[in-house]
């Protein structure tokens, strides 16, 4: 948001220095403001503004640091380490948060004299962003540090030492890009007790998923896996969960041939929020599909879905879910193409669509669909039982499919109210 | 009447209403005259500035934007039919642009952004003692989206300045170092100059 740069009037020889005797609290909101590099500026403006800087509680190190004079990446990331080691040095008080990004800092070993600085300054937040490189090793005082609130990390490696008891006051984890062993990550989720908040994109070094965590309210995950179950996850409200592998369905997963769906759904009574992403859907089609499940999903309200049409296992876990889900009001089905545009189990209409519940669905939108018969018996399902629906959004894969609209014309609908937008792909 | 109606009888009468009860100024709300005509109460409260001057305002305009407002009224400490809220940090002329700005930011809420931030750079084109005065009065009344604004109006003058430039904004004349540790400073850290 730009806002217009006003200058003062002229101050006449008699006006005071005012900012200089603003209220501590004030100085510190002006401070806070600044680039971390302007902030630290102010401590050559006058003997009282020598240390205003440096009770700073959020200390952010980003491409913003330092001026763009020079472009040799050497120089900068020279320049950065100085930055850091002065402001560091230099700081009193309480450090509250510590973020490291910065694109031209490679493979250097004095992360880890900063993370032990930090350990000791009781760092409640600490993020780091390794942008190039290979994955940094974490170093193991950092997995001491029992003040951490929130760790975010991008690029990094974790191997902690045997002495590592879990971060017991981590309620905010955010893992992106990192390698780390399965026993390692499973030690690691169970041993944050107060943990509310898991991120986890495209993640190495393990492929079973056990999430034990008993205050967990957000999960957002994204990344090669075989298999995830959750386990004493009662709190958990918003799941997000994409699996980027198309894993080939005709080896022997079954494992006898207990429901994915069912295993899913047993720790997560109280979802809000769901997203399955990517292939996940095929992930819980596996084994046998019910009709509904044991127990209703009576708090979820928003699902979003990534469906291949073209497999009726996938349909049929779709349909299950919406059976389950009497409060469901928001609805989002992306198409998924499939690469060999075989239907893969065959699909029969009039078994997919017997015991339709009544739905309360208020908002719908489907996404990439070019007009198949199981799309459109997919669609004239949604509209014949949403008696309170408002509003069904349609974008086709691409423009110029007309049948498709002249079949969405025809559907009957249950509800007087209901929109029927088609937008068309620009 | 639409509320734009309103709004321009209001400032016109606005002009017409000033009389003295008991000592004090007091305004007298147009609105009042407008109730005869239209019959449509609006709430009001009396914000008394350090000079005893004292201000009437909807108070939906003041508990949307201030914080402590808003908890007084809340927790019913304020009384509508007897008191007025004290406010002795803050002078007349800094209430008087307080009250503007939250008046003019509830009632053009959904005006677009540019005409806003023009409003609103217009609005901070005052002196620097203006400008704490405001800092100050919307730092008490935890006025979150003045201060915002005023800290970013701050943080311009601030940033990428020359530090001699710096203190000629905010007249900082006496920077208080020695001779020689102000040499010390530039020498080690030119890079801040």
């Amino acid at each position: 948001m730009r806002r217009e740069q006003v200058q003062p009037a002229c101050l006449s020889d008699f006006e005071p220095d005012r900012l200089s005797c603003l209220p501590g609290h004030v100085i510190d909101q002006i401070l806070s403001h600044l680039p971390l590099r302007e902030a630290v500026r102010t401590s050559v403006l006058s003997s009282k503004w020598r240390y205003k800087w440096a009770t700073l509680p959020n200390l952010v190190f980003d491409n913003q640091c330092h001026s763009v004079a020079s472009q040799d990446h050497s120089d900068i990331k020279n320049k950065l380490l100085r930055i850091i080691d002065h402001v560091l040095l230099l700081h009193a008080g309480a450090i509250n948060k510590f973020k490291l990004s910065h694109r031209d800092l490679i493979g250097v070993t004095d992360i880890d004299r900063w993370s032990l600085h930090l350990t000791r300054r009781s760092v409640k937040e600490f993020v780091l962003e390794i942008w190039k490189g290979q994955r940094y090793k974490i170093p193991s005082c950092l997995f001491a540090c029992q003040s951490l609130v929130h760790l975010e990390l991008f690029n990094c490696w974790l191997k902690p030492p045997s002495t590592f008891q879990g971060f017991k006051n981590l309620k905010s984890l955010d893992l992106q890009h990192v390698t780390l062993a399965q026993d390692v990550f499973e030690n690691l989720i169970s041993s944050c007790p107060m943990l509310e908040r898991l991120t986890l994109m495209n993640f190495d070094g393990f492929a079973n998923l056990n999430i034990d965590a008993p205050n967990l309210q957000f999960f957002d995950i994204g990344g090669k896996f075989e298999d995830i179950s959750f386990e004493n996850t009662f709190q958990l409200s918003v799941v997000s969960i994409g699996l980027y592998l198309n894993f080939e369905t005709n080896q022997n997963r079954l494992r006898g041939s207990s429901s994915n769906l069912l295993k899913f759904f047993v720790h997560l009574p109280h979802v809000r929020r769901l997203e399955v992403q990517s292939y996940f859907l095929k992930y819980l089609a596996i084994g046998a599909v019910p009709l509904k499940l044991p127990r209703p999903c009576i708090d979820l309200s928003y699902l979003s879905i990534r469906m291949n049409f073209n497999d009726s296992k996938e349909i049929s876990t779709a349909l299950c879910l919406l059976r389950s889900s009497p409060n469901l009001q928001e609805l989002e089905v992306l198409a998924r193409p499939d690469e060999q545009n075989v239907l893969i189990h065959p699909y029969c209409g009039e078994d997919e669509y017997c015991s339709c519940p009544i739905m309360q669905l208020r908002h719908v939108r489907i996404d990439g669909v070019s007009g198949t018969k199981p799309e459109l018996d997919f669609i004239s399902f949604l509209l014949l039982y949403s008696p309170v629906l408002e509003r069904m959004t349609v974008k086709p894969v691409s423009s110029g499919v007309t049948e498709l609209m002249k079949e969405l014309l025809r559907f009957r609908r249950a509800s007087g109210r209901a929109e029927i937008i088609y937008q068309e792909s620009p | 009447m639409t509320q734009l109606d309103r709004l321009s009888v209001y400032h016109w009468l606005n002009a017409w209403c000033i009389k003295p009860v008991g000592g004090a100024l007091v305004r007298q709300e147009p609105e009042y005259i407008l109730l005869a005509l239209m019959g449509s109460p609006l709430k009001k409260i009396m914000l008394c500035s350090s000079e005893k001057e004292i201000f009437s305002v909807e108070e939906q305009v003041m508990v949307q934007h201030s914080v402590i407002i808003n908890n007084m009224i809340e927790d019913g400490s304020y009384n509508h039919e007897e008191s007025k809220i004290p406010l002795d940090c803050v002078d007349s002329k800094t209430l008087k642009k307080v009250i503007d700005y939250c008046t003019h930011h509830t009632h053009h809420h959904n005006d677009n952004q540019e005409d806003l931030e023009a409003w609103d750079a217009q609005f901070l084109n005052v002196d620097s003692n203006g400008l704490y005065d405001l800092l100050m009065a919307a730092n008490y009344l935890e006025i979150r989206n003045l201060l915002d604004l005023i800290y970013g109006t701050i943080k311009n003058m601030i940033k990428g300045k020359k530090i001699d430039e710096i203190r000629r904004i905010f007249n900082i004349k006496d920077h208080g170092f020695t001779p020689e540790e102000e040499e010390q400073n530039r020498k080690e850290y030119p890079h801040f100059y």
